[in-house]
């Protein structure tokens, strides 16, 4: 029996002699990732904003093809699209949109702004100025957004929602302290950005064309921010080489959203509106580059409620592999010059000029074929003036905006002075074109701030009814 | 690890003495007391030393035994255990009586302690051998299917190596994992799914219980509540299938037995959706090449033209021709010919081949098995093949040192086949497909115009063709595995004994998968991608066991142990995408290459401890708590203890009551229980990842784009205040045995309550972060358990015996997190499976159709149903109650064995049907062009008159489908009546009894034969994401199969 305690007493102190070796053997340095960083450079955040914001958002899918739809430059005619034409638009369907941007975005460029703050004015004043665009496009779509309690984690897992005049607020107020920090002399050249090399020059020209552009988003609220808006425009974008702009390759993995959605997708065709008025009034000759031919010359749209696929798709302007997603462009700034003179009341001239410059500059960016068009162009604009010459600078600009969301602001802003046919068909849910875009699945479930009044024809903030007469 | 060695070194030194020890040799006849017959096979041992032999065929032992041990006992299955003292006698001739109601009966419990089952406290229900052999399932789980009670088995997907999901007494967590722990002869293994993540596309993968050779395993025993897994702690939190090998054994007069099991088996799909063949390819009525719908013209209108004019363009596509107008001039090449796509599945064939030997002397025994188990599948070219092989031996050092270990290596893979949402999907490219177009002529074609492309009905684009995906799209991985333990078991005394065991389970998997450049979905990159994944699980256990009578009618047994284990798990993985050369399947053949590891390492701790009181074999009290420390818990948060106590009664022992002829045996059992469980690692702290650039319909961008790679902060938000959740469960029970055991009842109530549950909550977007881990979620699941065996008839030549298994489960989510009351656990965005605060786990969200305050339909204007504008809840996937029914009817060496599984109640999404509604093809669409009046009433709130078509028109570009409207029309009640399992086996043993063999038997079994269910579409026993959590989800699944098995068993 002795002998037994003996081995007893021994086993149990090898039991407590295991215990005791818990403490190393139970690390919780154990439960750091091995795979993921905790701390990254700003350059590396960069890069991958870029990239999102070109992908998911200014050339994303559930943004540019969604008002690309609307605005008629392409018909929906499968699936998802063929909702979308008929004005179908479901929270769920915006989800990812709405997700990506305040994460992969602006949570991204909130941490770029909290590590350059005081320190680097070249990432503060680039992060400003995506973070003023970001915050633009979306209350631009969504009115009233979360801002003033947003991006703070489980500090605040519900932010309420700012309405439009304030985030209009917070992105001038981003845009003028970019300018500010790209101003700083000796402002060094940021590294990760694919957009303008790290220039903080560059940067500054894209900050005066987004306040020029965020500016007169307000003109139907106050006359007066056209004069404000000619003067952001002498500082902007001053040539087609300088748009802000991200550029897709060919290569996988590397291409262009739109390229990829009709590749993989397909399910839009171009729309009869956009071709003909290109084709049949304008034989406008930026057509090959925007639509594909059918046959060897033919450019041929889908009407509402037309599924045939024989005609026409995106063209290489918008859909190669290597197509551009332009954030904001000379173009659209010469655009807007024209537009503010014109209701600066400025001389017909200059008007007239301004548009032929931009009309112009458009053709150069995608390399089409003007010379003899513009001549017959040139004089059949000097015949113009008056609403005719508005409405002509806006359908100028709603082609030369091919694809971009801002069209669509355009569209809204101007009440569609440039006479787009709204879907007439009885299978549209309403023969009415959308104004707004559905709050988010995710935000409507996880955030009971989330308005609930809020439908496709609701307006935002900016875009009040125009007065009754 | 050096410390083990000390301790087994220890161990070793410490036990060799009294080796040589006096004996003296005892020997004699184990008979059975009611036929005099003798027993072969009965354990001799003496109790607390390894000493012990078997008896031989004629029920003889033989057996030194050293002088100072007094007593015998002898032991064997369906016998009561039988302790005879010595005294002066060399020979001992025993008579041992049958214990009609396995008052004796031994199970193994957690920690792989073998408990008589009278002293449990809460119930257990065992699956033997036999029965795993009658199932015939590659995977052994499946043989649980319908035997036990409160089991859930799902194979998701009716292919080859598919994934099994098993889910017992319903959830306990709320996004963590729910499928049970694996553990096999006391060591727990990995039973993770390979391939990682639970896409509603990609392959189907094998969870990693298919590993498993089922010859090899003696039983399965399921632990089902709190009480049963406490000593097991936080990685059985949601139960565990404790399986138990067989071994070696000792037959004096045999060296060695050998068994042989082969079995071929073979294949169907078994249900399919219905198709309509009325109308052809094309929309609006007409007739389009390519086109992508079903809804062209009728085809007894159409004729078929070779007729250059209006052939020549898509010959290769339309190869009998195209279709034109009856009446068109150029209708020359006879009529319309519609195809059947269910002609591309073939019969799948599986054959098994597992051969063991086994043997042994009094002191060591082995057990080495081999088999080969290959499967083709309904699908061509998908495959499944597993190897196996086992050696388990063990050898008595000395008296008191006994020294176990087993070595099973396995060697499993296969070639996988592309399913679900994934224009490469076979099931979504087969039934997509119009009636009119022939996919078997050719996936190929190399000389068009511009360069080869894919020959499918959309002209090579928009999904592949399943020839083609069959054919160039392949996934192929193969597994290296090895199972492995080591025990010592060092017998102190008749009371003490202490064990050390100690198991790995490594596991390595190599997998290509690539996509061919005329695929679809890559078109025209294609893809090629290594991947290779590692596992290695440690698990270390040293205990110490009492086991004593004290006083007069008291027993005591205690186990206070030790435990340490480490799950270390790293996959690395390469694609190469665009490839640059087609059909060149390489990493340097790409345009862009990613690579990216994945890395998780967890370490956790426990001591726990077992006191088990009984007085005179009738109470029973037992007392368990465990200590758990775990890595993947913030530090002073990951120490948590938890506790169980438990009662059984064993009624029928009260004076009054011993020896009643009508009920000898009853019991009642209590128990109460906490659980508590660690999280999943690295939820503590944010990170940053590469960028997920992705829109939800492409395939996004790739870091490194262009050469510049970047980093994201991710948009989970790690929670350093994590704790343990925690499980109380309550159990109460009765076991009940009538009349010499011809009858048995058990009844069992269950209440789970889990608390603090860990979930991965999705929070606003606009906090930054779209989730992060909370311990937020609390969920109450309560379930009755009733089992019913019935021995109607046992003569001689004649049994018959019934069992029934019935539960039901209840379960809430009580609450989630604060502010948020539904979580996504799987499907598609719009058609959910979600879990839904105050309503069951797993509840079908999206929309559905506006109805009024009485729930009758609102028509519109036009005549139409209108969708709603919010999603809501429609319905519930798991089932009301499940029931097994299994009888088993022997005549002399005939016998015949029915299992009827019956799940009542429960919905699926089937995503199929709304999507073929969009498409054309499914039958539902055969009435379009009658009139159909909606029942339901309009605006005013009159009964709604106005007659409508269910046409192109409303299917397509209105919310008439899956596609365009709301998914309430495809929730469809998934409960099902089956025969399971038949299986008539003959054996030839009588007949073969006078030679060297010792059994030979054929059987045949039927796998699902008959199944009767209100579903639409496939086998309702199927899911989209596999073994995860979110069940429910028919999207162009695999179908289900029926399976026919002829096999033979031979035994010398």
């Amino acid at each position: 029996m002795k002998n037994i305690n003996i081995k007893f007493i021994g086993l149990v102190f090898m039991m407590a002699l295991a215990l005791g070796s818990c403490k190393k053997w139970i690390n919780t340095d154990l439960n750091v990732n091995p795979d993921a960083p905790s701390d990254v450079p700003m350059s590396s955040i960069l890069t991958g904003v870029q990239a999102n914001m070109a992908y998911n958002t200014i050339g994303g899918n559930d943004l540019c093809r969604v008002t690309s739809i609307w605005l008629q430059y392409f018909q929906g005619v499968a699936r998802q699209s063929q909702s979308t034409a008929n004005y179908y638009l479901l929270p769920s369907d915006i989800n990812n949109l709405w997700v990506t941007n305040y994460t992969n975005t602006m949570m991204n460029l909130e941490t770029i702004m909290s590590k350059a703050t005081g320190s680097n004015p070249t990432y503060m004043g680039i992060a400003e100025v995506l973070m003023a665009n970001s915050l633009g496009i979306t209350t631009d779509f969504w009115g009233s957004i979360p801002l003033s309690q947003a991006f703070q984690g489980v500090g605040n897992l519900t932010p309420a929602f700012d309405n439009q005049e304030a985030v209009y607020t917070e992105v001038l107020r981003l845009l003028d302290d970019a300018i500010i920090q790209l101003n700083t002399p000796g402002a060094p050249s940021a590294q990760g950005d694919v957009m303008y090399g790290g220039d903080p020059a560059k940067w500054l020209a894209a900050a005066h064309s987004l306040k020029a552009r965020y500016i007169l988003h307000k003109c139907k609220l106050d006359n007066t921010v056209y004069t404000q808006v000619l003067a952001e425009v002498s500082a902007a974008i001053s040539s087609n080489d300088n748009d802000l702009q991200f550029t897709f390759f060919d290569a996988a993995g590397s291409q262009n959203p739109l390229y990829q959605f009709m590749s993989q997708r397909g399910d839009i065709t171009m729309a009869k509106v956009f071709i003909d008025t290109l084709n049949l009034v304008r034989h406008d000759p930026r057509l090959p580059m925007f639509a594909t031919a059918v046959g060897d010359t033919a450019y041929v749209g889908n009407g509402w409620g037309e599924v045939s696929a024989d005609v026409s798709m995106p063209g290489n302007a918008v859909a190669a592999a290597s197509a551009v997603v332009p954030f904001i462009s000379y173009v659209e700034v010469l655009f807007i010059k024209a537009e503010c003179l014109y209701k600066t009341n400025a001389p017909v001239d200059q008007v007239r000029t301004a548009l032929i410059d931009a009309v112009t500059a458009s053709m150069q960016k995608w390399g089409a074929d003007y010379t003899a068009w513009m001549a017959i162009y040139s004089q059949y604009i000097n015949y113009s003036s008056g609403a005719p010459l508005f409405k002509e600078i806006m359908t100028q600009k709603w082609i030369a905006l091919y694809n971009q969301a801002e069209a669509y602001n355009d569209w809204r802003r101007t009440d569609n002075v440039i006479g787009l046919q709204a879907n007439p068909l009885t299978s549209a849910q309403r023969n009415e074109m959308p104004r707004h875009y559905p709050e988010a699945q995710s935000e409507t479930n996880y955030n009971p701030n989330t308005p609930t009044d809020i439908d496709l024809w609701s307006r935002v903030w900016w875009d009040v009814s125009a007065p009754t007469k | 690890m050096r410390k083990f060695t000390l301790i087994l070194a220890f161990l070793l030194m410490a036990g060799l003495q009294g080796v040589f020890a006096q004996t003296r040799v005892i020997s004699g006849t184990v008979t059975s007391s009611d036929d005099k017959q003798p027993i072969p096979g009965v354990t001799v041992v003496v109790p607390g030393t390894t000493i012990g032999t078997n008896t031989g065929m004629d029920g003889k032992y033989v057996l030194a035994v050293p002088t100072k041990y007094t007593s015998i006992t002898f032991s064997y299955v369906g016998m009561k255990t039988k302790e005879v003292p010595i005294g002066t006698a060399t020979t001992l001739d025993v008579a041992m009586d049958n214990d009609v109601m396995n008052m004796d009966e031994v199970v193994v419990t957690a920690i792989g302690i073998p408990r008589e089952s009278k002293a449990l406290s809460y119930s257990v229900q065992e699956v033997g051998s036999d029965d795993i052999m009658k199932a015939a399932r590659t995977d052994a789980v499946n043989a649980l299917q319908g035997k036990v009670s409160d089991v859930q088995v799902i194979n998701s997907a009716g292919v080859a190596g598919g994934a099994t999901y098993v889910q017992i007494r319903g959830v306990q967590s709320i996004t963590q994992n729910n499928q049970p722990l694996y553990v096999i002869d006391g060591v727990p293994i990995s039973g993770s799914e390979s391939g990682g993540i639970y896409g509603v596309d990609g392959v189907a993968t094998s969870n990693r219980n298919i590993d498993i050779n089922p010859d090899d395993i003696e039983s399965m025993n399921v632990l089902k509540g709190g009480a049963a897994t406490a000593l097991y702690g936080l990685r059985a939190a949601s139960g565990a299938i404790v399986i138990t090998t067989k071994k070696g054994k000792s037959t004096p007069g045999k060296k060695i037995s050998v068994n042989f099991n082969t079995y071929i088996q073979f294949d169907k799909v078994s249900m399919l959706p219905k198709l309509q063949t009325t109308y052809g390819q094309g929309h609006n009525g007409k007739w389009y090449s390519g086109d992508r719908l079903t809804w062209g013209a009728k085809n007894d209108t159409m004729s078929l033209s070779k007729d250059p004019s209006v052939w020549n363009t898509w010959k290769n596509f339309d190869v009998a021709g195209s279709n034109v107008s009856n009446n068109n001039p150029v209708a020359k090449s006879g009529a319309v010919e519609t195809y059947n796509p269910y002609d591309f599945f073939q019969t799948g064939v599986t054959t098994n081949n597992a051969l063991s030997l086994m043997g042994g002397t009094d002191v060591s025994t082995f057990y080495f098995s081999f088999s080969d188990n290959q499967s083709k599948g309904i699908v061509p070219n998908n495959k499944f093949r597993r190897n196996t092989f086992k050696i388990t031996g063990d050898t008595k050092l000395g008296e008191h040192f006994k020294l176990s270990g087993s070595a099973n290596y396995m060697i499993t893979g296969g070639d996988r086949i592309q399913q679900g949402s994934n224009t490469s999907g076979v099931m979504l490219g087969l039934l997509r497909t119009p009636n009119t177009f022939d996919n078997s002529a050719g996936y190929l074609l190399p000389d068009v115009e511009n360069g080869t492309i894919q020959r499918s009905y959309r002209h090579g684009r928009g999904y592949d063709n399943p020839y083609f995906t069959a054919n160039e799209n392949k996934y192929s991985d193969r597994l290296n595995r090895l199972i492995g333990n080591v025990q010592v078991d060092y017998f102190a005394t008749k009371w003490l004994s202490f064990t050390y065991r100690l198991g790995v389970d490594w596991w390595g998997r190599k997998w290509q998968d690539y996509m061919n450049v005329y695929s679809s979905a890559y078109y025209p990159d294609g893809y090629n991608r290594n991947g290779q994944e590692t596992s290695k699980d440690m698990n270390s256990d040293l205990m110490m066991n009492i086991d004593k009578d004290f006083a007069k009618d008291f027993n005591l047994k205690l186990l206070i142990g030790q435990n340490m284990t480490q799950q270390y798990y790293q996959g690395l993985q390469a694609t190469a995408n665009g490839l640059v050369i087609p059909e060149y399947y390489n990493l340097n053949n790409g345009t862009t290459i990613s690579a990216y590891t994945s890395t998780t390492e967890i370490r956790r701790a426990a001591i726990y401890g077992d006191l088990q009181l009984s007085w005179k074999n009738m109470l029973y009290l037992s007392l368990t708590g465990r200590n758990d420390w775990s890595t993947t818990l913030p530090q002073g948060k990951n120490s948590f203890f938890y506790p169980s106590v438990g009662a059984g009664w064993i009624f029928t022992q009260l004076p009054g009551l011993k020896d009643n002829k009508v009920l000898p045996y009853g019991k009642v059992r209590i128990s109460y229980a906490i659980v508590a469980k660690d999280a999943t690692p690295y939820n503590t702290l944010t990170y940053y990842n590469t960028p997920a650039v992705l829109d939800g319909w492409t395939t996004g961008l790739v870091f490194p784009w262009n050469g510049n790679n970047a980093f994201a902060l991710s948009n989970n938000l790690g929670n350093n205040q994590l704790k343990p959740e925690k499980t109380k469960t309550f159990e109460v029970g009765t076991d009940l045995k009538f009349w010499k055991n011809r009858f048995g009842l058990s009844y069992t109530y269950f209440h789970n309550k889990g608390e603090d549950l860990i979930l991965s909550v999705p929070i606003a977007a606009s906090t930054g972060y779209s989730s992060t881990t909370l311990n937020a979620a609390s969920m109450t699941t309560y379930g009755h358990e009733v089992t019913l065996d019935l021995v109607p008839v046992k003569t001689k030549d004649w049994t018959w015996d019934i069992l029934v298994n019935w539960s039901l489960i209840k379960n809430n989510v009580d609450a989630l997190a604060p502010g948020i009351t539904k979580l996504f656990l799987g499907g598609f965005e719009g058609s959910e499976i979600d879990a839904f605060a105050g309503q069951p786990y797993r509840t079908i969200y999206g929309y559905d159709w506006q109805r009024d305050s009485h729930g009758n339909l609102l028509i519109g204007d036009d005549g139409y149903p209108i969708m709603t504008n919010d999603m809501v809840g429609l319905g519930n996937v798991d089932p009301k109650w499940t029931a097994g029914i299994g009888t088993n009817l022997r005549w002399k060496d005939l016998s015949l064995y029915l299992l009827f599984d019956i799940k009542y109640g429960g919905m699926m999404w089937n995503g199929t049907r709304g999507a073929l509604d969009y498409f054309g093809t499914s039958q539902g669409t055969a009435n379009r062009d009658e009139w159909y009046t909606f029942q339901g009433v309009n605006s005013k709130g009159q009964t709604n008159n106005i007659p409508v078509k269910l046409d192109y028109f409303w299917r397509t570009q209105n919310v008439g489908s899956g596609f365009t409207g709301p998914m309430s029309d495809y929730v469809e009640n998934s409960g099902w009546v089956r025969l399971r399992t038949v299986t008539l086996t003959y054996s030839f043993t009588n007949l073969l009894k006078k030679t060297f063999i010792k059994g030979l038997s054929v059987y045949f079994t039927g796998t699902n034969l008959w199944i009767s269910t209100k579903y639409q579409g496939i086998d309702p026993e199927t899911n989209l994401l596999g073994a995860s959590n979110a069940q429910g989800i028919d999207y162009f699944n695999m179908p289900g199969t029926r399976s026919y098995t002829v096999g033979l068993n031979l035994a010398f």
